[in-house]
C-alpha cells in the first residue's frame, strides 16, 4: 500500500510540474503576439489617459471641497485604470465637448469619460462604448417670454413647434440636437451654461436646452429660478452618455463594454441627482 | 338679558372669533380635527341657500312684474350693477397700482416664492413628449362665450342637484317674470307659497344663528391653524395692503348704508350687518351670508321686495370681491417680472379683472383663482407659477374677498331698494 501512495504522490507533484511549466510558457505567448497593438501599447505606457472637458461638470467630475477631482466620471476611470493595473492620467485641455472627441481621435488621449452625448456627428470620429447613463432631455423656459406667446393650456403645442431663440452650450451635442428637434428655431451658443442660463433669465433667448440633470440642478443652485424659469422635460428625448475610445483602440473598446457590463454602471439621473444635492 | 341676546350680541360674536384665533394658533392638531364641527354648522346653513335663493327671485320678481314697478327697478339694477363693477376694476387696479404688493421684496420673501413654487409644481405640467400630441389631455378652460352659452340649464334638477348656482338663478329669474305674466287667479297661490317658503327658510337661518359663536369658533380655529408661518411672513405686504384697501372700501360702504338706511348712528348699521360680516369671514362663502344678509336689510327697513330680487342677483353675479383682488392680484404679477404698465395694459387689467371676477359667478374658494389667466393671458404674463402662491395664501385672502362681495351687494341692494320710510317711487 505504500508503495502505491508513493506513486500517487509523485504522479501529482508531476501534473502539478506540468501544469506551471504550461501556464507560463502560455501567458509569454500571448504578450508577445497576441495581445491587440492598442492593448500592449497601454500596458507598454503603463498609463491611461483619460480627457475632460477644462469646465467642471458636478456630479460627474468635480473639483470637491479638499480639492480633489472627484465625481461618477471620475469613479468610471479610476476602476478602468484599476482593473487594467495600469496609471491614470487626467487630460483637460478641452475646452468644449466637441474638443474632448478631438482628443481621443488624435490618439493624445485614449478614451473620454467627460458626460459625452453619443452622436452620430462624433461617431465618425471615435467610437463609443454601451451608454452607461440615459438622460432625458429638457428645456429650461423663460416663464414671461413664453406667456407672451402662449397661455398655459397651449404651452405644449407651442413647444412642439418651437419659434424663437434656443440657446445651448457651445460645441455640444445639443447644437444638433436642437437643429433637429426644433427645426424652425434660432440655435443660438454659448461659451458656458452659466452664460446660457444668464441668457434664458434675462429673455435674450426664449429657453435653453440641455439634459434632465443640469435644468434640475439650475433650480437647486440659482436663487429664484423657479419664479422665472419654467422646466420642460421630454419623455421621449434621450441623451445617452457614452465613453468614447479612439478608432485604433478596437480592443479597448469591447473590454470597456464588458467592464461597464461587469460593474452594471446603469444610472437614473434620479440617482445622480440625488447624489448632487448631497455633494 | 336672556339667552338669545347673549349669543347673539356683536361682543359674543367678536368674542368667539377671537377665541377661535387663539385656538387654531395654539391647539393645531386639535383645531384642524374638530374643525369638522365648523364644517358641519357651514352645511347646515348652506342647505337653505339654495331655497333661498330661488324662493327669494322667484316671489320678488314675479310681485315687481305684478305691479308694474319691475321696469323702473330694471333700469336702477343695471346702472347700479354697471358703476359697482366699474368702480370695484378701478379700484382694484389703483390699489395695485399705488400699493405695489410686488416691488421692492426681500431676499428671503423671493427665495420663499420660489420654493412654494418648486415643491408644488405639477409634474404633469413639466412633461411631455416631443413628437406625439396624443398622449395630451388638454384641459378645457372655458371661454367667455362657452361660460355666458352655460348659464341655461338644459336641466333645472340637474342644476339644482349639482348646486350649479348661475343657472339656477337663471331658471329663477325667467321663471320669476313668467310668474307675473300669469293671470292673478291662477299666479297667487304660487307667489304666496313662494313667500312663505321663503319665510320658513329664513326662520330656520334665524334659529341656526344661535350657533354662530360655536360654529365661528371651530372654523376659525380650522382656518388659522392651516395656515403656513412661511408663506404668511412671506407674502405680509401683498395680505397687508389688500385688507387695507378691503378696510376702505367696508367704510366707505358702510357711510353709504349708513346714509341709505337714515340711521342715527354708523354704529346701528354695523350692529344690523354683524351677521352677514362674521359670516362672509368665517365660511368664506358669499351664499352661506345669504340669508342672514337679506335678513339685516330688512332689519334696515328696505324694501323687502326689491332686497328679495337684487341681494341674490348681486350676489351671484356681482363678485366685486374677486374683482378687485384679481386686478390686484394682476398688477402683484406684473411687478414681480418687472413688467412696465402702459395705458393700454392697465385698460386690459380693468376690463380683464371684471370679465374675470364675473366669470366666478358661481362659484367660490380655489375653484376661481384660475380665471385669472383671463387677465394674465392678453397681458403676456405667466399665470401657472405663481397661481401656486395664491393658491398657498388663499385662506387668509378668501375672508375679505368674500367680505368685499356681501358687503358690496349689500350696499348696491341699499342703494336700488327704496327705504320703507321714503315715498313710494322716489329716486335713489
Amino acid at each position: 500500500m505504500r508503495e502505491s501512495e508513493l506513486f500517487l504522490k509523485r504522479i501529482a507533484v508531476l501534473i502539478l510540474y506540468l501544469c506551471i511549466v504550461s501556464l507560463s510558457s502560455f501567458s509569454q505567448e500571448i504578450a508577445d503576439k497576441d495581445i491587440s497593438p492598442d492593448m500592449s501599447a497601454i500596458f507598454k505606457r503603463k498609463q491611461l489617459v483619460v480627457a475632460m472637458t477644462a469646465s467642471d461638470q458636478n456630479p460627474f467630475y468635480f473639483v470637491n471641497r479638499k480639492g480633489e477631482l472627484a465625481g461618477f466620471d471620475v469613479d468610471i476611470a479610476k476602476s478602468i485604470a484599476n482593473e487594467l493595473n495600469v496609471a491614470l492620467v487626467f487630460n483637460r485641455e478641452a475646452k468644449s465637448f466637441n474638443d474632448v472627441v478631438s482628443l481621443v481621435a488624435s490618439g493624445r488621449a485614449d478614451i473620454a469619460i467627460s458626460k459625452l452625448s453619443r452622436t452620430l456627428a462624433r461617431a465618425r470620429y471615435v467610437r463609443f462604448s454601451k451608454p452607461y447613463i440615459v438622460l432625458s432631455q429638457g428645456l429650461l423656459i423663460n416663464r414671461v417670454q413664453l406667456a407672451q406667446h402662449a397661455s398655459d393650456d397651449n404651452a405644449k403645442a407651442f413647444i412642439r413647434d418651437f419659434r424663437g431663440k434656443v440657446g445651448v452650450i457651445q460645441k455640444s451635442s445639443y447644437v444638433n440636437y436642437a437643429r433637429e428637434n426644433f427645426p424652425k428655431a434660432q440655435v443660438v451658443e454659448y461659451p458656458t451654461w452659466d452664460e446660457a442660463i444668464a441668457a434664458v433669465t434675462s429673455g435674450e433667448v426664449l429657453a435653453v436646452y440641455r439634459d434632465e440633470l443640469e435644468i434640475r440642478k439650475t433650480f437647486d443652485t440659482l436663487p429664484n429660478s423657479a419664479i422665472t424659469l419654467k422646466p420642460m422635460y421630454f419623455t421621449d428625448l434621450t441623451d445617452p452618455i457614452a465613453i468614447a475610445v479612439g478608432y485604433r483602440n478596437e480592443q479597448l473598446l469591447s473590454w470597456i463594454d464588458t467592464f461597464l457590463e461587469m460593474k452594471a454602471y446603469h444610472f437614473s439621473s434620479k440617482d445622480l441627482i440625488s447624489q448632487f444635492r448631497d455633494e | 338679558m336672556s339667552f338669545g341676546k347673549v349669543v347673539k350680541h356683536p361682543a359674543t360674536l367678536l368674542l368667539s372669533i377671537g377665541l377661535g384665533v387663539v385656538f387654531g394658533l395654539y391647539c393645531k392638531t386639535f383645531a384642524i380635527a374638530l374643525g369638522a364641527i365648523g364644517d358641519a354648522y357651514l352645511s347646515f346653513f348652506q342647505m337653505t341657500v339654495i331655497p333661498i335663493l330661488i324662493t327669494a327671485i322667484v316671489s320678488s320678481l314675479g310681485k315687481l312684474m305684478k305691479d308694474k314697478s319691475a321696469q323702473k327697478y330694471i333700469v336702477r339694477i343695471l346702472l347700479v350693477f354697471a358703476i359697482v363693477l366699474t368702480l370695484s376694476a378701478v379700484l382694484g387696479t389703483a390699489l395695485g397700482l399705488m400699493g405695489r404688493p410686488g416691488s421692492g421684496l426681500g431676499e428671503g420673501t423671493t427665495n420663499t416664492l420660489n420654493k412654494i413654487i418648486k415643491t408644488s409644481s405639477q409634474d404633469q405640467n413639466q412633461e411631455m413628449a416631443l413628437k406625439s400630441a396624443d398622449s395630451d389631455q388638454s384641459s378645457s378652460k372655458g371661454s367667455l362665450l362657452d361660460f355666458l352659452l352655460h348659464v341655461i340649464p338644459s336641466n333645472i334638477f340637474s342644476s339644482l342637484s349639482s348646486g350649479r348656482i348661475l343657472e339656477i338663478v337663471f331658471f329663477s329669474i325667467i321663471f320669476g317674470i313668467a310668474v307675473g305674466f300669469v293671470r292673478d287667479s291662477a299666479s297667487t297661490f304660487l307667489l304666496d307659497m313662494a313667500a312663505s317658503l321663503l319665510e320658513s327658510f329664513q326662520k330656520l337661518i334665524n334659529w341656526t344663528m344661535y350657533g354662530l359663536p360655536f360654529g365661528l369658533f371651530f372654523l376659525i380655529g380650522k382656518q388659522i391653524a392651516q395656515v403656513g408661518a412661511e408663506i404668511f411672513l412671506a407674502m405680509i405686504k401683498f395680505i397687508a395692503i389688500f385688507y387695507l384697501g378691503g378696510l376702505a372700501v367696508f367704510l366707505i360702504c358702510t357711510a353709504v348704508i349708513w346714509i341709505r338706511s337714515r340711521e342715527r348712528s354708523p354704529l346701528k348699521v354695523l350692529q344690523a350687518l354683524i351677521d352677514p360680516i362674521v359670516i362672509s369671514l368665517a365660511t368664506r362663502n358669499s351664499f352661506a351670508a345669504l340669508p342672514s344678509s337679506i335678513s339685516s336689510l330688512n332689519k334696515l327697513r328696505f324694501n323687502e321686495n326689491t332686497t328679495n330680487l337684487v341681494l341674490p342677483l348681486g350676489i351671484t353675479i356681482l363678485r366685486i370681491g374677486n374683482i378687485v383682488y384679481f386686478a390686484f392680484a394682476a398688477c402683484f404679477v406684473a411687478q414681480i417680472y418687472g413688467a412696465t404698465l402702459s395705458a393700454q395694459s392697465i385698460l386690459l387689467i380693468v376690463v380683464g379683472s371684471l370679465f374675470a371676477g364675473t366669470a366666478t359667478a358661481g362659484s367660490s374658494g380655489l375653484l376661481t383663482l384660475p380665471m385669472l389667466s383671463i387677465i394674465l393671458d392678453p397681458l403676456g404674463l405667466p399665470v401657472e407659477s405663481i397661481l401656486i402662491v395664491f393658491m398657498a395664501i388663499d385662506s387668509l385672502i378668501d375672508p375679505m374677498r368674500t367680505l368685499l362681495i356681501v358687503y358690496g351687494n349689500v350696499t348696491a341692494t341699499s342703494l336700488i331698494s327704496d327705504h320703507e320710510s321714503d315715498d313710494a317711487g322716489s329716486a335713489p
